[in-house]
């Protein structure tokens, strides 16, 4: 099975069906473009990925693990589901950034709320081997409160080493997040307006800073809609290098978009949506230069006459 | 000037009165609007609706019958007959030598009923103004229903309520000298007492307490407001 193998989406709104049975495969560090007309669905199975909308019927499996399952009675609670949203990014075509924090804070919010959750986990965790260890000692038969302190001590579980390696835990992760923000900071070439605020950005800046915030949560996939779609023409180029550099990286992406220049050089293939199916899916540079579908024929004239005009 | 610095003493001590009923009635409201607002945008159609018609019936009708109904309606409704607001004040007078501490908690009450409906519509127009995207942002990044509503949609919000809330706020001001039609001794009935006394002016000077105390708000609000200006929502 694929890296991300999405079968059979079906997603409604009322009685309008939107997905009618989307199927989408991705190997690892691969990046499938998405492209169609307005209302086909896009942006739709982005939401459906990213966990915005629930699909109606159809599955989703990610590096072996089952997201969703339409078909199964079991349903997530909401903390899981923000668990399995981990997995993805999502850059929106409006940028959504927070307006009253300044780009660093953008990108290092995200997983800095985080650290609360985990240090819970992990305190939960040494709770238990401390249970552990003292059930062991009872059976061993060690009485004396003294000597059990020190057996305690001897593997680091006093209730002092678990709240010393809690305070540890935290403090290095704020330090790692802020690394990481400095880091993404760099590669999208924007070091010098680490505490402006979005407002005082370009549409391009803006963009950037989103996916650095998209990469701050480490996502297996980064998923983009439509990203330089409400940017001015000369600010796109920007925004498709920062996405050229990652996929440089190996970096897994689905890329919604209407730049069929860019799909064809960035993307390992290219899906074309039309009426909530998959009319074609292939090659690049095969799909858009010998399209077998009368439907994509017709998207590909229309798109390169916009482009003309 | 003998008389003036009396005048100006009583004022005062009824302005304390003003004051303490304007701060309770803020720390109260603004809470209790909060949940308002929450609950008119309940998911669960009956409480959605019942709360909206709350709200209605308090921003409906006016604010003074309100106090009447606070202050009379329970005693009306007890088997003794006795206006447990009454009882109140002479508890509080008798045990702690406060005067129509009862007749105070009634307008509290009312007062805080009264502007938690306000606000909350304030705070809902205000939550319900800020784009989908940012909740749908915080969403993706795995945030918590919490996490999203206090780290990235209430500050917006924020900011976008201060306007309409400087208003009410100032109108809360003026509104606490209707407290006096229940016997509770704020400023304006100090003056009125003066003035049963054939002494007018207090009754004219009262209104520079209220000026003062507003011109301070506006500069507060004006600050604030600047304080925020520093991102764009
Ligand atoms: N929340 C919604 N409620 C009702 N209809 C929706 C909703 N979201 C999308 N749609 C409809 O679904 C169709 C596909 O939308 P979308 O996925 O946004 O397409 P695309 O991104 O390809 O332009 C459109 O006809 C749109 O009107
Ligand atoms: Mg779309």
């Amino acid at each position: 099975m694929a890296y991300l193998q999405l079968t059979n989406i079906h997603k409604s709104f009322g009685n309008t069906q939107v997905l009618k049975g989307v199927d989408v495969s991705l190997e690892k560090g691969e990046v499938l473009s998405i492209i169609g007309s307005s209302g086909s669905g896009k942006t739709t199975l982005l939401r459906c990925i990213n966990f915005l909308e629930n699909a109606d019927k159809g599955s989703m499996v990610l590096d072996g693990e089952t997201l969703f399952d339409c078909s199964s009675e079991i349903k997530d609670s909401d903390a899981q589901i923000r668990e399995k949203t981990l997995n993805f990014g999502l850059v929106f075509q409006s940028f959504n950034l927070f307006p009253q924090y300044t780009v660093f804070k953008n990108i290092t919010l995200a997983p800095t709320l985080l650290i609360d959750h985990d240090a819970k986990v992990l305190s939960a965790e040494l709770k238990k081997k401390q249970a552990e260890h003292k059930a062991k000692l009872k059976k061993e038969g060690v009485r004396d409160k003294k000597q059990v302190a020190v057996l305690l001590a001897q593997q680091r579980l006093t209730d002092k080493d678990i709240r010393e390696e809690i305070e540890y835990f935290k403090t290095r992760r704020k330090k790692e997040i802020a690394d990481d923000g400095e880091q993404l900071l760099a590669k999208i070439g924007l070091v010098e307006k680490r505490n402006s605020y979005p407002c005082e950005l370009s549409g391009g800046q803006q963009q950037r800073v989103a996916i650095a915030r998209a990469l701050a949560i480490k996502p297996k996939v980064l998923c983009f809609d439509e990203p330089t779609s409400a940017l001015d023409p000369e600010l796109t180029g920007e925004v498709l290098k920062v996405i050229r550099s990652l996929k440089d990286e190996g970096r897994t992406m689905i890329i919604v978009t209407h730049e069929m220049g860019f799909a064809k050089h960035v993307s390992d293939k290219i899906l074309f949506m039309s009426d909530g199916v998959v009319e074609e899916e292939g090659d690049p540079v095969q799909l858009i230069e010998n399209p077998r579908s009368e439907k994509l024929k017709a998207f590909l004239s229309n798109v390169s006459e916009k482009e003309e005009m | 000037m003998n008389q003036f610095l009396n005048v100006t003493q009583s004022l005062l001590e009824g302005f304390g009165v003003t004051c303490l009923l304007f701060v309770l009635t803020l720390v109260f409201s603004i809470p209790l609007g909060l949940l308002i607002s929450f609950l008119t945008m309940s998911k669960i159609k009956p409480i959605k609706y019942i709360f909206k018609v709350i709200v209605w019936i308090v921003r409906g009708v006016p604010l003074m019958l309100q106090l009447f109904i606070v202050f009379y309606l329970p005693g009306m409704l007890s088997e003794t007959g006795l206006n447990p607001f009454g009882q109140l004040d002479n508890f509080l007078y008798f045990e702690y030598g406060i005067d129509n501490g009862g007749r105070f908690i009634a307008t509290l009450i009312a007062f805080s009923l009264n502007y938690a409906c306000y606000f909350s519509e304030i705070f809902r127009g205000g939550i319900e103004s800020i784009p989908k995207g940012q909740t749908e942002a915080g969403k993706v990044l795995g945030m918590t229903k919490g996490q999203i509503f206090f780290k990235v949609i209430l500050m917006q919000v924020v900011k976008r309520i201060i306007p309409p809330m400087s208003n009410e706020i100032i109108t809360l001001v003026k509104d606490t000298a209707l407290a006096r039609v229940i016997g509770v001794i704020e400023i304006i009935k100090v003056a009125d007492m003066f003035a049963a006394n054939a002494l007018i002016w207090p009754l004219f000077y009262s209104g520079v307490f209220y000026l003062i105390f507003v011109g301070v708000l506006t500069l507060l609000f004006g600050f604030i407001e600047k304080k925020l200006s520093y991102y764009k929502v």
